[in-house]
C-alpha cells in the first residue's frame, strides 16, 4: 500500500467527482422542474466543450471571454429554447416519449458535433496549463483541478442560496410542488421551467468546458460521460442536490480506486485480464445505486393514459405479411447490392424495434439497452449458426438473449420507469465497453458469419436476404400479435394501464415484467443476429450504446403501441442511411432525429397513430386493407383516475421537494 | 398535443388577446354598480371528450358573497377551474368588469386580483410557511407588507414560519392557503370547499375570517358542502346540478330548496 498513491489517486478523484457534480445539479435542477430527464445533458456538454475549443485554440479568444460565452451565453440559450421548443409541447406525454425526445436531442448533437468538427480529437488546455501545480497534502494538484474543485463548491453553495434565498428560487420550488397552485399565486410556470432548463444548461456548460481538458476531446466520449452525471443525481434520487454531490464525489472515488484496488489484489486482477472494464465503471456504478435505492413511487413513474390501438387479427396479420414479402420481392430486384445491404440491416434494426413494441408499446417498461442483447443474439450467431447459416442460429440467438433479459429485468422487478431505462442504459453500456470488446467475444480478427442457409437454399444473394430478414421480421410480428391478443397480452396492457390494479386481480407483476423483458430480449437478440449477417461478420461497433438509442426512437416515432413501427422505422432507418451516403453529410441519421424530436413534440404519441388516424377517416373499417393499422379502440369513459401511485402516495407532503 | 391529454385541465398559457392587461390597468375594483365584477354566460367546459358544462350562468357584483351550491359531481370545481383560468370554456362568455377573459391563463388572472383558493389546500407542501406567503407576492402585494399582515392575523402561522406547510395541520394549512386570500386586497376571492375534512370548531374559524374579507368589500364566490355555514354569510347563492345552475336566489331560500330536495331523495 502506498499512501501517498492512494491520497493522489483521492484527490483526483474529488476533483472529477466535483466536475460530475457541476453536471448532475443541473441534470437535477430541470428535472426536478420540468418532469423531463434531460439525457441531452451530457451533449449539452459535449458541444460546449467543442465551442471552448473552438473559441479559445482555433479562434484565439481570451480565456476568460470565452468561458463568459460558452457558460453564461450558449448553454443557458441552448436550455432555453430546448424548453420553449420542445419540453413544452410534453406535458401530460407518455414516459417513452419524454425519454425518446431528450434523447434525439442528444444523439442530434453528436451528429451536429461530428459534422462541424469532423475527426477533430484534439486536446483542450485546462486552465492556467502553465502555472505550477498546488501541494495539498503531499499531493500534487494542477491549477485547474483546483478551480474545478473550487467551481464545485460555488455551484453548490449559490443554487442552496438561489434556491432558498431568493424569490425567485424560492418560485421554481413552488413550481415542483404544485404548477397549478404557483399560477393561482400569479406565477408564471412557463417562465419559471424555462429558467430551469437555462441554469440546467448552463451548468452543463460549465461543466463541459471543465471536464473537457481533463479527458480527450471527443464528441461520443463527452457525451456518455453525462452517464456519471446520471449516476450521481440518482443518488440524490433526482431531487436532493446535496446527495447529489455525495454522489459525484463518491463516483468520482469509485473510478480512480477500483482500478488500484484491483490492481493490487492478485486474483482480481488476473480474473479481469483482458476485459476493458475501466470505462463501464460508471454503469456499474450506477447499477449498484440503483440496486440500493428504495423505489418508493418514484415521479418518473408517473402513470398516463396511453392510447389503445386496435390489434389486427391473425388473418389480417397473416395477409399484410404476405403482402409485405411480396411487395419486397418485387422491389428487391431493381436495388443495387450497396441499397440491399443497408436495407437489410435497417429491417435487421427494425426487429430489435419488435422487441419494444412488445416491452414499450404493451408493455409500458422502457428499455434503452435493447443492443445490448442483440449483441448477445449476434454472439449465439455466431458461434451456433457460425458460417454455414444454421437457421438454429436464430433460435440460439433467441434463447441466449432471453435469459441475459431475465438477469437485467431483476432490478426492473425494483424499480420502474425513468430508473429503469437508466438501468437498460447502464446494462448496454457495460455490455458495450467490457463485453463486446472482450477479444473472446467477437474476436479481434473479422469473423465469418454465413448468412442464412434454410434447407441447402443459401440466402447469400443481397436480394435473398432482404427478403430473409423482412420475411423474420414478418414472422416475429406475427407472433407478438398473437401473443398480444392472448390472454397474457391483455394482462400485459392491463398492468401497463394499473399495476395495483392487476396485482388485486390476482395477477403476480413480476412474473409477467420476467417474462416480457425475456421474450423482449430474445427477439432483440433475433435481430442482433440478423444484423450481424447482413454484415457478414459481427462487431462490437454494431452493438454500441449509441446504436441502442435511435432504436426506441423510431419505434416512438412510428407509434410504439403498433408493430409497424418497427417496419416504418427499420425502412427508415435504412433510407437514412441510403440517403447519408449520397448527399455525404456523415451521421445524417442523428441530424434526421434532431427532427424527429421537434416533431414528436407536437405529436407525442408518434407520428403512425395520427397517420392510423386518417386511415381510418378515409376507409371505412370494413373495406380497409388487413396490414393497415387499425382504429385506436373506443376510449372509456375517463373517470377520474385514481392510479396506483395516488393510493401509494399520501396527498400531503412529498418528501424532499427540490432540496 | 392529443385528444386525451385534453382529459387533464391543463393551465393554459397566456397569450396576448386576452384584454387582461387593460383590465389590469383599469382596475377590477373599480367597476360600475350594475356592472357584474364576474359573470358566467352560458359556460360550457369539457374534459376531453366529456362535457361537464352545459351552460352555467352567474353573477357575482360588487361586494357581494356568493354561495355555489350542489351534490357531488355537479360541476363546482369545473365552475371555479374556469372562474380562475385553470380551464377553458369550450362556449360561452366569462367576463370581468364587462370584460371577456375566455382563455386568460390563471397567472395573468391572479396579478390582475382573481384569487383562487383551490378544492383542498393550495398551499406548497414542501415549502416553509414564510416561502408560501412569499409566493402569495407575485400578484403584486409587497412581500413584508404580506408577511406581516398575514403573522398579525394568524398567530399560530406565525409560530410555525419556518416549518414546511405539509407538515402542518389540515385547518393550519387551509389558514395558510386563507391568509393569502386576506392580504393580497384581491378583487375577488374564491373559495373551493375551505371546510374540506376539518371539524367544525376550526370551519366556524375559518368562516369568521372569511365573513371578516366579506366586510371588507371584497367579492366571495363559495363553493361549499357545509351549505348552512356558507349560506349564513352570503348575499345570494346558486345551486347546481348536473353541471347547469338550478335555482338561484336568497340563501333563506336556497335553503329551503336545498332540504325539500334533500328530502325528496331519501336524506
Ligand atoms: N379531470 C377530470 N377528468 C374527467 N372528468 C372529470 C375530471 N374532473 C372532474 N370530472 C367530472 O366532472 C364532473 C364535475 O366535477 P366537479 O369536480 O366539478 O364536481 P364538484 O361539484 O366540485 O363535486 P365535489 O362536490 O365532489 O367536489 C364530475 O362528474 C366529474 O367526474
Ligand atoms: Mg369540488
Amino acid at each position: 500500500m502506498d499512501v501517498k498513491e492512494i491520497l493522489q489517486l483521492v484527490v483526483i478523484g474529488v476533483a472529477m467527482g466535483s466536475a460530475y457534480a457541476i453536471a448532475a445539479s443541473g441534470l437535477v435542477v430541470t428535472y426536478t422542474t420540468s418532469g423531463i430527464f434531460n439525457f441531452a445533458h451530457g451533449a449539452i456538454g459535449m458541444l460546449s466543450s467543442f465551442l471552448y475549443w473552438q473559441l479559445t485554440v482555433q479562434d484565439g479568444w481570451p480565456v476568460w471571454l470565452s468561458v463568459i460565452v460558452v457558460v453564461l451565453g450558449f448553454g443557458p440559450a441552448v436550455g432555453a429554447i430546448i424548453e420553449f421548443g420542445i419540453v413544452r409541447g410534453l406535458r401530460g406525454s407518455s414516459l417513452a416519449t419524454r425519454i425518446v425526445v431528450t434523447i434525439a436531442l442528444m444523439v442530434f448533437a453528436m451528429g451536429l458535433a461530428t459534422n462541424i468538427w469532423q475527426g477533430q480529437s484534439a486536446s483542450l488546455p485546462g486552465f492556467f496549463p502553465d502555472a505550477d501545480p498546488v501541494r495539498f497534502l503531499d499531493v500534487a494538484l494542477s491549477v485547474h483541478q483546483v478551480i474545478v474543485i473550487v467551481c464545485a463548491l460555488t455551484v453548490a453553495v449559490g443554487l442552496r442560496f438561489f434556491l432558498f434565498r431568493t424569490r425567485v428560487g424560492t418560485a421554481m420550488r413552488a413550481v415542483v410542488d404544485s404548477p397549478a397552485t404557483a399560477s393561482l399565486n400569479g406565477i408564471k410556470p412557463d417562465v419559471v421551467s424555462q429558467l430551469s432548463w437555462a441554469i440546467g444548461a448552463g451548468l452543463a456548460a460549465l461543466a463541459g468546458v471543465l471536464i473537457g481538458p481533463m479527458l480527450q476531446l471527443e464528441a461520443f466520449a463527452l457525451t456518455f460521460l453525462v452517464i456519471n452525471a446520471y449516476a450521481a443525481a440518482v443518488v440524490g434520487r433526482l431531487r436532493s442536490l446535496p446527495m447529489t454531490f455525495v454522489g459525484a464525489v463518491g463516483l468520482g472515488l469509485f473510478i480512480n480506486l477500483v482500478p488500484y484496488v484491483v490492481e493490487h489484489i492478485g486474483f482480481l486482477s488476473s480474473a479481469l485480464d483482458g476485459w476493458r472494464y475501466q470505462p463501464a465503471l460508471p454503469a456499474v456504478f450506477l447499477f449498484i445505486v440503483l440496486m440500493l435505492i428504495k423505489d418508493s413511487s418514484l415521479r418518473g413513474a408517473r402513470p398516463t393514459r396511453a392510447r389503445t390501438m386496435r390489434v389486427p387479427t391473425f388473418t389480417e396479420s397473416v395477409l399484410g405479411s404476405a403482402g409485405v414479402i411480396a411487395f419486397t420481392i418485387v422491389v428487391a430486384q431493381f436495388l443495387s447490392n450497396d441499397t440491399l445491404n443497408r436495407l437489410q440491416l435497417g429491417f435487421g434494426v427494425g426487429v430489435v424495434g419488435l422487441s419494444l413494441v412488445l416491452l414499450t408499446g404493451y408493455g409500458g417498461q422502457v428499455s434503452l439497452g435493447q443492443m445490448g442483447f442483440a449483441g448477445v443474439g449476434a454472439f449465439a450467431m455466431l458461434k451456433f449458426g457460425g458460417a454455414s447459416g444454421n437457421p438454429l442460429g436464430l433460435l440460439a440467438a433467441f434463447a441466449l438473449a432471453a435469459p441475459v433479459g431475465a438477469l437485467v429485468a431483476i432490478p426492473a422487478l425494483r424499480v420502474r420507469g425513468l430508473y429503469l431505462a437508466l438501468t437498460t442504459m447502464a446494462f448496454a453500456q457495460f455490455m458495450d465497453e467490457t463485453v463486446f470488446r472482450h477479444e473472446g467475444v467477437f474476436g479481434s480478427t473479422s469473423n465469418a458469419l454465413g448468412r442464412l442457409s434454410i434447407f441447402g437454399v443459401s440466402t447469400d444473394g443481397d436480394k435473398a436476404y432482404l427478403v430473409t430478414v423482412v420475411t423474420v421480421l414478418c414472422l416475429l410480428s406475427i407472433g407478438v400479435l398473437a401473443l398480444r391478443r392472448s390472454r397474457y397480452g391483455r394482462v400485459l396492457t392491463g398492468m401497463r394501464d394499473s399495476e395495483l390494479a392487476s396485482a388485486t386481480l390476482g395477477i403476480d407483476p413480476r412474473a409477467v415484467k420476467l417474462v416480457t423483458f425475456a421474450l423482449s430480449a430474445g427477439i432483440a437478440g433475433v435481430g442482433g443476429a440478423l444484423m450481424a449477417m447482413a454484415n457478414e461478420g459481427a462487431a462490437a461497433e454494431q452493438f454500441a450504446l449509441v446504436q441502442s438509442l435511435p432504436v426506441l426512437l423510431i419505434v416512438v416515432v412510428g407509434g410504439v403501441g403498433m408493430v409497424t413501427s418497427a417496419f416504418s422505422g427499420g425502412l427508415a432507418l435504412g433510407l437514412m442511411s441510403i440517403v447519408g451516403k449520397q448527399v455525404d453529410i456523415s451521421n445524417l441519421d442523428l441530424l434526421l432525429t434532431g427532427v424527429a424530436a421537434v416533431g414528436l413534440s407536437r405529436s407525442p404519441e408518434g407520428w403512425g397513430v395520427g397517420l392510423a388516424d386518417q386511415v381510418t377517416r378515409i376507409v371505412p373499417t370494413s373495406r380497409r386493407f388487413a396490414f393497415l393499422p387499425g382504429r385506436p379502440a373506443p376510449q372509456p369513459e375517463p373517470v377520474d383516475e385514481v392510479t396506483p401511485a395516488d393510493v401509494t402516495r399520501p396527498s400531503g407532503v412529498r418528501a424532499g421537494g427540490l432540496v | 398535443m392529443s385528444a386525451t391529454d385534453g382529459a387533464e385541465p391543463s393551465v393554459s398559457s397566456s397569450n396576448g388577446q386576452v384584454p387582461v392587461d387593460a383590465l389590469a390597468a383599469a382596475g377590477l375594483a373599480e367597476v360600475e354598480a350594475h356592472t357584474p365584477i364576474l359573470e358566467l354566460a352560458a359556460i360550457r367546459a369539457a374534459y376531453g371528450q366529456i362535457q361537464v358544462l352545459h351552460g352555467v350562468s352567474l353573477k357575482v357584483f360588487r361586494g357581494e358573497t356568493v354561495v355555489l351550491l350542489g351534490a357531488n359531481g355537479a360541476g363546482k370545481t369545473t365552475t371555479i377551474s374556469v372562474m380562475s383560468g385553470q380551464m377553458t370554456p369550450t362556449a360561452g362568455d366569462y367576463l370581468l368588469a364587462g370584460r371577456r377573459v375566455n382563455g386568460a391563463a390563471p397567472d395573468a388572472l391572479a396579478r390582475i386580483g382573481v384569487c383562487t383558493i383551490p378544492e383542498g389546500r393550495g398551499v406548497f407542501p414542501n415549502l416553509t410557511v414564510t416561502e408560501n406567503l412569499l409566493m402569495a407576492s407575485y400578484g403584486g402585494t409587497p412581500a413584508a407588507r404580506i408577511k406581516d399582515q398575514a403573522f398579525e392575523l394568524f398567530p399560530r402561522l406565525a409560530e410555525r414560519r419556518n416549518q414546511a406547510a405539509g407538515t402542518m395541520s389540515g385547518g393550519e394549512q387551509q389558514m395558510l392557503a386563507l391568509a393569502r386570500g386576506l392580504v393580497t386586497n384581491p378583487a375577488i376571492l374564491i373559495l373551493d370547499e375551505i371546510s374540506m375534512g376539518l371539524a367544525p370548531i376550526i370551519v366556524d374559524e375559518l368562516y369568521s375570517y372569511v365573513a371578516r374579507i366579506a366586510r371588507s368589500g371584497v367579492s366571495i364566490v363559495i363553493v361549499e358542502q357545509f351549505a348552512h355555514r356558507a349560506l349564513a354569510i352570503a348575499d345570494r347563492a346558486y345551486i347546481m346540478a348536473h353541471g347547469s345552475v338550478t335555482a338561484e336566489g336568497d340563501p333563506a331560500d336556497m335553503e329551503a330548496v336545498l332540504q325539500a330536495s334533500y328530502l325528496g331523495s331519501g336524506h
